[in-house]
């Protein structure tokens, strides 16, 4: 939509001289890899610069006034996100990531709740940071791990799992990084809660691509990272349904989220606080707040529409190579992963790189589903607002070259 | 050589790698993977005592991975295990002639972990 506001894309050119003999020339630098961290607009870089040069003081702490400032700017970011998924300012806890998000619900709730012998249901097409908490867990306390399988296209086959099995608590990816596809969360949500279930929704890759309401939803936590939105690295969020969150337990202890402490006891501020100890991230999540505004002014419903239709247009351009074969049908998100047959991910990534394109190959952190498709690693190609049919071109030229290469 | 050249030797390496497939008289296999890419490679190793009379390999990898290990499957014959050093290694890679981001020397690295891992089996 618009690359010239994301100085990446002026600053990362290459003196490409090693490419085919073609001799030195400037290659723009096309990324393909916004499922894995998303480019910046100057408006987020600029305000964390903002903040260190205006407002650097510890927030809560300081009795002064660009303390005070700091603080209101923290919470401004609170707010923001809570309009943005449809919550309530005391329904977000800052955190450093999805993956620190996911292990405070697994930490602070599940492990209060499940016992042995109780069900846990995941599903192939998790990330590892939806996996590993909960393998880690059962260790402790030996519950038993279910997965929902995934057929070929992307689409969850044995649903009614919840149904037979009543687990006590459904952990679902929003959006596979790997398979592009959207979860209908909404039905999961609900036939979970039919049976008396608890839903953790793992939004990572949602959140910033297509509308998310988690009262819609009705989910009791919902997991992201500020930095897969265009915002900085380093900031997380946990929203976590109110009744809930109350009766948690923290996940740490420190600074910040007492209310007193003596030499035998503390009492904890209420939440969210009590989940934010020590000195939290407050720089970069005061100009997290800058990526919600650029993404609210574009528009989220016009920000899905405009990845859609590319991403139509690059399955589209990406079956004219007949060598390509794509994993999952969805064209509703910008997330592509393919092989090329014969060729390994990794030397596809090395030649694209060449071209000065950046692609991700590997297992993208979804062994298990991994080994589902019986593939060691896939390459995955994935769009955001900054791309544009050129991209997609260049992309399939490069592709084509490789192809050629191996023949 | 120019990258062009440099390109066409790795390639050649891949497709036509040196001592891949299974030697009759081995008796002694050495299997490792990769566990970043899923890179994987079994070793065929006729040893006596502690000398590497002949090697072969299977693999399923990338160019680097595989052109490395045809090229220290090579070196290595009628070596003693002792003698399988770090300069060892980094002679493979001056063969493969080609920079190595970060990334990519792990696949460059995989058959000499494989072999330094199986020192013992000697
Ligand atoms: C679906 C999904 N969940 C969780 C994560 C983990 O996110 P983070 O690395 O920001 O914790 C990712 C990141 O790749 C993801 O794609």
């Amino acid at each position: 939509m618009d690359k010239k506001n994301f100085p990446i894309f002026k600053n990362a050119k290459f003196q490409g001289s090693i490419s085919h003999g073609s001799g030195s020339q400037e290659k723009d630098f096309i990324y393909l890899d916004s499922s894995a961290t998303t480019q910046k607009p100057q408006v987020v870089i600029d305000e964390i610069k903002k903040v260190y040069e205006n407002y650097n003081a510890n927030v809560f702490r300081g009795l002064y006034r660009i303390s005070e400032e700091a603080t209101s700017m923290y919470e401004e970011t609170r707010k923001a996100v809570a309009d943005f998924i449809n919550a309530e300012t005391s329904e977000i806890i800052f955190t450093k990531n999805t993956t620190e998000s996911l292990n405070t619900v697994v930490y602070s709730f599940a492990k209060s709740i499940l016992k042995k012998g109780d069900n846990v249901l995941l599903s192939e097409m998790e990330h590892h940071s939806n996996i590993v908490p909960w393998q880690i867990l059962q260790k402790e306390i030996g519950f038993n791990i279910l997965y929902l399988e995934v057929d070929k296209s992307g689409q969850f086959t044995n649903l009614d799992l919840i149904t037979q099995k009543e687990p006590k608590i459904v952990s679902v990816v929003h959006i596979s990084n790997v398979l592009g596809v959207i979860n209908d969360v909404k039905k999961i949500t609900k036939m979970a809660k039919d049976v008396g279930s608890y839903v953790i929704i793992d939004g990572a890759q949602a959140v910033g691509h297509i509308g998310v309401d988690v009262k819609t939803i009705d989910c009791d936590f919902y997991a992201f990272s500020a930095h897969k939105m265009m915002g900085p690295t380093g900031v997380g969020v946990l929203y976590g349904r109110k009744e809930l969150l109350d009766k948690m337990e923290p996940l740490y202890g420190g600074g910040e989220m007492i209310l007193s402490v003596s030499k035998d006891s503390c009492t904890f501020k209420d939440a969210p606080y009590k989940f934010e100890a020590g000195t939290p991230n407050f720089v970069d999540i005061i100009a997290f707040r800058k990526s919600i505004e650029y993404i609210n002014d574009l528009g989220i419903s016009n920000i899905h529409k405009y990845i859609k239709d590319l991403s139509t247009y690059t399955h589209y351009q990406l079956s004219t190579l007949k060598e390509v074969e794509i994993y999952g049908d969805s064209r509703d998100t910008g997330i592509i992963s393919f092989n090329i047959s014969g060729v390994h991910p990794h030397d596809v990534a090395t030649f694209l790189d060449e071209d000065n394109i950046a692609i991700r190959a590997g297992h993208h952190c979804a062994q298990v589903l991994m080994k589902k498709f019986n593939v060691q690693a896939l390459s995955r190609v994935s769009l955001y607002i900054y791309n544009d049919k050129s991209d997609i071109n260049a992309l399939v030229k490069s592709l084509s070259k490789i192809i050629d290469y191996y023949k | 050589m120019d990258n062009q050249m440099i390109r066409a030797y790795l390639m050649d390496l891949y497709k036509n790698p040196k001592n891949y497939g299974v030697i009759k008289d081995h008796n002694l296999v050495l299997h490792g993977e990769n566990p970043v890419c899923g890179d994987n490679i079994t070793l065929y190793i006729k040893k006596d005592k502690k000398k590497i009379i002949d090697i072969s390999f299977e693999s399923e990898g990338c160019i680097i991975s595989k052109a490395a290990t045809s090229i220290l499957t090579d070196k290595i014959k009628g070596k003693y295990i002792d003698d399988i050093d770090i300069d060892f290694f980094n002679e493979v890679r001056e063969d493969l002639m080609v920079e190595l981001s970060l990334s990519r020397i792990k696949c460059a690295e995989l058959s000499f972990s494989i072999i330094d891992k199986g020192k013992k089996e000697f």
